[in-house]
């Protein structure tokens, strides 16, 4: 799992230098498609799917950030479900006890989910491996009975949540409530794509790359091992925080039952179904995250959660590197068919 | 079968009379209908034809309660029942029962699925505090009923949530009766409480120190468990060390009561037993924690538990004996989830046959909250609702060593 990424982004230097114009060129004119595409969703589809498909990009935004730890650094977590509803009751808070705007909920959700996976990753990175992912999966266990823990109710609002306002169309936007979150999300996922592609495609990214490949090299290059470890931790907390933020401001409503452990299962389902350590595959995990229950719920009623891990057998059997892995390795045969045809 | 209880059987005599040229009045109308004289009166909500009435519920097939979800089994198997019977006024009824997971916003996007996608009347009976909580506010909004939901949070039973019908008593109310047998009986009793730790189990604990005012002193040890606990015993043995005359046990589960039963007469304590009307089931709470333990024990009911050994003689028990075989073949009828769809299913079967053919989302909400004083099928003796569907009479019972005994007129909850 480890290598994938890594060797993939590994293409012989002279065919790399010599498609580089027209690789970026066919790259963006993609990336502009799809966000097209991504704006047309609110009005051809009914609110109901306009909703779905926030919910698509939420789940998007927090798996970057997972694979960002996961497949580009090399570390498990099993809580992100955990920093996910840190995110969600950050906000609600904000707006049902503050009274702040939504808007403004997200820089602080940020930032304080910056630091607290920061420092959770200070002491927890100590731990390698499957050490690692018990120290998250215990975050993931905690987080609904911290949530319900008597001392915070009169924050958290305990065992009954917190109910948050819905969030206003600005004056003079000939919207509905839902376009209007969708377009706000849309917008944010895309900030969230940007940094952290610039993050990874750049010194940074090369190092944290490096460490989950070569810690050792990496340490006597001069990498910092524990600051990048912590800091990748805390970026991917900021990302699930930022989608959990989100989350509640769509379902207009935190309790401590929205952010159980399925969640953070959920989220690594859906990194490795995108395909672990790629930008794009969080929007195909995303999908498969979202949609995937519904139609097992749709063919079997019974025994749904059978059928999804049916499915989920199906993926990995058919698509062992995740959809993204599946799309490269066709561009592969394809270009390979036009250079023997030429 | 038991219709002529269901209707009106504890009406007051002179308003009997009232009633009874209103319900000719009604059949007048209804011939008239059939004839095509007042096909024009007509109204519909979304969902409904001459032919169907589609309605829809999200469950927890999958999760941490998916116990629960035979309420979901026992809602379709009631609605075959009725649409083998013909339906309701010629009406068959289809119900869209999908999962939640018991995950709040998955409810909400199941249940805003339901309204916008699957174009259904109302919302029957969705389970559960979280769940409920997620789809009240745009239930609300969009004026969409949600008949007979099933939690009895006590915050879903205000006037913040005009389109929720509550069937089930709220918490509060099966407290205030539990506390007031206290206060009557045992007024200087010490107490102590054994609570799951969720909103269940805390509103049972508050409304008892609410209920017994200047006595809540008289509440010594409060101690709370997780549902995932595989035992309570550790719990059981810190309150048995206070020596309390009463222990209330607020579970929804059944096995933390049995061993809280088992591990107190283990450890020499005898303290009355105060249970939830929701576990004080013979065959799967009290048997497990051994009956002669139990003997003395203190519930409320509001209805009859068709697995109850001393009922097997009951007409309404019989007849739900005959609906789970026919129906359900197989399941577990010592699970209660199966014994409340059965008395909420009589209780939409009421509202829809009133509602007539004005099917709008108005008039069922109408409907449903202007019930007339009725008793229905499986309802305790001297137990009826009147208003809104809500029950909120019931009767104290104890524990004889077989089988539960009422030991109080019916009492109606005053808060």
């Amino acid at each position: 799992m480890t290598m994938t990424g890594y060797t993939e982004s590994l293409t012989p230097a002279a065919a790399a230098r010599r498609n580089f114009g027209k690789g970026r060129v066919a790259r963006i004119g993609c990336v502009l498609a799809v966000v097209a595409l991504a704006c047309l969703v609110p009005f051809i589809g009914t609110s109901y799917q306009t909703l779905q498909m926030t919910f698509v990009l939420i789940y998007a935004i927090a798996l970057l950030g997972l694979n960002i730890l996961v497949g580009y650094n090399g570390q498990l977590s099993l809580g992100h479900g955990a920093f996910f509803g840190l995110g969600a009751y950050i906000a609600a808070i904000m707006m049902h006890h503050f009274g702040l705007p939504y808007w403004s909920t997200i820089p602080v959700v940020a930032v304080l989910c910056l630091i607290g996976g920061f420092l959770f990753g200070l002491p927890a990175l100590r731990l390698e491996g499957h050490y690692l992912a018990l120290a998250t999966f215990s975050l993931a266990l905690a987080m609904p009975q911290i949530l319900k823990y008597p001392a915070f109710a009169q924050w958290t609002g305990g065992f009954m949540g917190l109910v948050i306002s819905p969030v206003p169309v600005p004056a003079g936007v000939p919207l509905s409530s839902d376009q209007w979150l969708y377009f706000f999300c849309l917008a944010l996922t895309l900030v969230m794509f940007l940094i952290g592609w610039n993050l990874m495609r750049g010194r940074t990214g090369q190092a944290i790359i490096a460490i989950r490949d070569q810690p050792t090299a990496a340490v006597s290059m001069g990498i910092n091992l524990a600051y990048y470890k912590s800091m990748t931790f805390g970026v991917s907390a900021m990302y699930a925080g930022v989608a959990g933020a989100l989350s509640a401001l769509t379902a207009q409503f935190v309790s401590p039952d929205s952010f159980d452990f399925f969640l953070s299962i959920s989220l690594l389902v859906g990194i490795v179904v995108g395909g672990i350590a790629t930008v794009s595959g969080a929007i195909f995990g995303a999908v498969f995250i979202q949609f995937i229950p519904n139609i097992a719920e749709h063919i079997s009623k019974s025994a749904s959660w059978a059928v999804y891990g049916v499915a989920l057998i199906g993926f990995m059997y058919l698509m062992p590197q995740g959809v993204v892995g599946l799309i490269r390795r066709l561009r592969g045969v394809i270009s390979g068919a036009k250079r023997s045809a030429a | 079968m038991t219709r002529k209880r269901e209707l009106f059987a504890f009406g007051a005599p002179s308003a009997t009379a009232s009633r009874r040229q209103a319900l000719l009045a009604s059949a007048v109308g209804l011939l008239l209908l059939a004839g095509g004289a007042a096909a024009s009166d007509k109204k519909y909500a979304p969902g409904v034809t001459d032919a169907e009435i589609v309605m829809g519920q999200t469950m927890p097939y999958s999760g941490p309660v998916s116990f629960a979800s035979a309420n979901g089994v026992g809602d379709m198997a009631f609605l075959k029942m009725l649409n083998e019977q013909g339906g309701i006024n010629g009406r068959k009824l289809k119900l869209i029962s999908l999962d939640d997971g018991y995950v709040p916003p998955k409810a909400l996007e199941q249940t805003r699925k339901l309204v916008e996608q699957d174009n259904v009347a109302f919302i029957y009976s969705s389970l559960g505090t979280g769940p409920i909580s997620a789809t009240a506010k745009y239930l609300t909004d969009r004026k969409v009923p949600h008949l007979l939901f099933n939690a009895g949070t006590d915050k879903f039973y205000s006037s913040e949530f005009p389109t929720l019908v509550p069937y089930f008593p709220r918490y509060a109310f099966q407290a205030e009766v539990l506390t007031r047998w206290i206060l009557k009986e045992k007024p200087d009793a010490k107490i102590v409480c054994l609570y799951q730790n969720d909103d269940f189990g805390r509103n049972f604990v508050d409304g008892l120190k609410r209920v017994l005012g200047a006595k809540a002193g008289n509440v010594i040890k409060e101690v709370s468990f997780e549902v995932r606990d595989p035992s309570v015993d550790s719990q059981v043995i810190s309150l048995a060390e206070t020596k309390a005359d009463i222990i209330m046990v607020a579970s929804v589960p059944a096995r933390p009561v049995s061993q809280a039963i088992r591990k107190a007469a283990d450890l020499g304590w005898k303290p009355v037993f105060l249970l939830m009307p929701v576990t004080n089931s013979v065959e799967t709470v009290l048997r497990a924690g051994g009956l002669e333990n139990a003997v003395g024990a203190i519930s409320a009911a509001w209805m009859k538990d068709p697995s109850d050994p001393g009922l097997q003689n009951d007409p309404d028990v019989k007849a739900w004996n005959a609906w789970m075989d026919k129906y359900i073949p197989g399941a577990d009828k010592r699970n209660n989830s199966y014994h409340f769809p059965y008395l909420k299913g009589w209780m939409l079967k009421n509202i829809l046959e009133r509602a007539g053919n004005d099917l709008s989302r108005e008039n069922l909400l109408k409907v449903a909250n202007t019930m007339p004083k009725m008793s229905l099928p499986l309802l305790l003796d001297g137990i009826t609702i009147e208003g809104t569907p809500e029950l909120r009479t019931m009767r104290i019972i104890r524990f004889n060593g077989t089988t539960w005994v009422p030991i109080s007129d019916p009492i109606t909850a005053t808060q």
